[in-house]
């Protein structure tokens, strides 16, 4: 069934009206609506609120009161259609690194992440390297997202990726950084990437997970 | 004309200051603070500025590196000449050090007049968050955003009556549940960004260069080589000033 609602949840998301976001939502579970495609308006909807904020029209405040309604639209989704699966094995590793504390972006990317089925372990904010560098080993995930805002923080995703060199796991796995990064940064910290677009992020981890899943396949 | 300063709104008291302390006589652009948020949105409307500017020798960037948000600015004409510090808080401590030995201590949110009620400081958008979603949710959107922090420190820069803005801070510590202290500010950096002399604190962008990342970031291993030049020419403006 396709969603009738659609152009709705998107505007009531872009409104940041929560109301009508839970009331469209529980609508359209109840029509047996396929998730993927509530969540598919749902993040329509989060990244025109994104676009907004960074032309100045919302506020820092108006961006949390949407990822949080994202969040548990999202919930609500995953609950009617029990689709979780603990198991499956986990696909990223994300934390603001050490000596920084900001995380607004991070729960918006992991939350989005989440929604398009990427399974991602949060680390939380102040993350040393070794803590980084033991949960890529625990869970064999190919890729690592580094997070921060201060300057400082650059030394930290540098160090992080240091350290993922000397036990021998630089090259299985893909790091990706965000904040407050550009080319520069990338350079000097050595990461694969540098994103800022929340979309772009999406896509290219799961062009990664393709791709590392088909050269699983070709050495064995 | 000698010199101009581009500054933020945010450190508009303590800039004031300083100028009626060291007796310069430059004007000043100043830059809403709305633009605090939004990096690439300030570097544009500083890069405006900057080429709206002629005549100028020296153009001084009263601010921190605010999220790269300086990086790539030029002036064709004049001398660029930026504090090395991660943004503007340091400028008001005295030292990037002062800062980072405060955050080393405890998670630490730093305030003055300006953060608290300027253009999207903390305070006016508390307000704001008020009246669109209620006071209680308005509350958890200030406790969530500043969730990691443990202390709120109100900077006692001299540019403003602490008093007035004591009872503020302990409302706002008290909706998030952390302490606050007062700490004094010091004006000696910025003392030094309009008189100079620029020495290792300061980087400086001749006339046609383009900041780059190692002029921005503090740390100065990262930066040696530029650090060599500044100290090689310590550079201050001619004329004089009370400092």
């Amino acid at each position: 069934m396709i969603l009738a609602t659609n152009k709705m949840l998107v505007a009531a998301t872009v409104r940041i009206d929560e109301e009508m976001v839970i009331k469209l939502v529980l609508q359209s579970l109840e029509q047996g609506v396929d998730p993927n495609t509530i969540m598919s308006e749902m993040r329509i909807g989060l990244e025109m609120v994104l676009k907004m904020y960074s032309e100045g029209t919302y506020f820092l405040a108006d961006l949390l009161i949407a990822s949080e309604v994202f969040k548990q639209v999202h919930e609500m989704v995953l609950a009617h259609y029990q689709s979780f699966d603990g198991n499956r094995p986990i696909d990223v590793v994300f934390g603001t690194v050490q000596r920084d504390i900001h995380d607004i972006g991070k729960s918006i990317a992991i939350s989005v992440m989440q929604s398009i089925g990427l399974n991602v372990v949060d680390m939380g904010v102040d993350v040393r390297p070794q803590q980084f560098v033991e949960m890529i080993q625990k869970t064999g995930a190919p890729i690592l997202c580094l997070t921060g805002l201060l300057t400082i923080s650059y030394d930290y995703m540098k160090a992080t990726i240091h350290l993922l060199g000397e036990i021998g796991l630089r090259e299985g796995t893909t790091v990706f950084i965000g904040g407050l990064v550009n080319d520069s940064v990338q350079s000097y910290v050595g990461s694969d990437y540098w994103v800022y677009d929340l979309q772009k992020a999406c896509e290219m981890c799961k062009t990664v997970l393709m791709e590392k899943s088909r050269k699983k396949i070709n050495i064995s | 004309m000698n010199a101009l300063i581009i500054a933020c709104q945010m450190i508009s008291d303590e800039l004031n200051l300083a100028i009626s302390r060291t007796g310069v006589d430059y004007p000043v652009i100043w830059i809403e603070s709305r633009f605090h948020e939004h990096p690439d949105r300030l570097r544009g409307r500083l890069q405006d500025e900057i080429s709206r500017i002629s005549n100028v020798r020296h153009i001084i960037l009263a601010f921190g590196y605010c999220g790269n948000a300086l990086l790539g600015l030029k002036a064709e004409d004049a001398f660029l000449i930026i504090p090395r510090v991660d943004d503007c808080i340091s400028l008001l401590l005295g030292s990037q050090a002062t800062q980072r030995r405060l955050s080393s201590e405890l998670a630490t949110y730093c305030l003055t007049r300006g953060w608290l009620e300027y253009e999207n400081g903390v305070l006016s958008e508390l307000e704001r968050n008020i009246n669109r979603y209620g006071q209680d949710r308005a509350y958890e959107i200030s406790r969530a955003m500043l969730e990691h922090y443990s202390r709120l420190i109100l900077i006692d820069t001299g540019a403003y009556n602490i008093d007035a803005f004591l009872e503020k801070v302990q409302r706002l510590a008290g909706i998030l549940g952390i302490v606050y202290e007062i700490v004094p500010g010091s004006g000696e950096l910025l003392n030094k960004l309009l008189c100079g002399p620029w020495d290792e604190d300061f980087s400086i962008i001749p006339q046609g260069g383009t900041v780059t990342t190692e002029h921005l970031w503090a740390q100065r291993g990262r930066s040696s080589k530029y650090a060599e030049q500044s100290r090689g020419c310590l550079y201050s403006l001619p004329g004089h000033c009370r400092a």
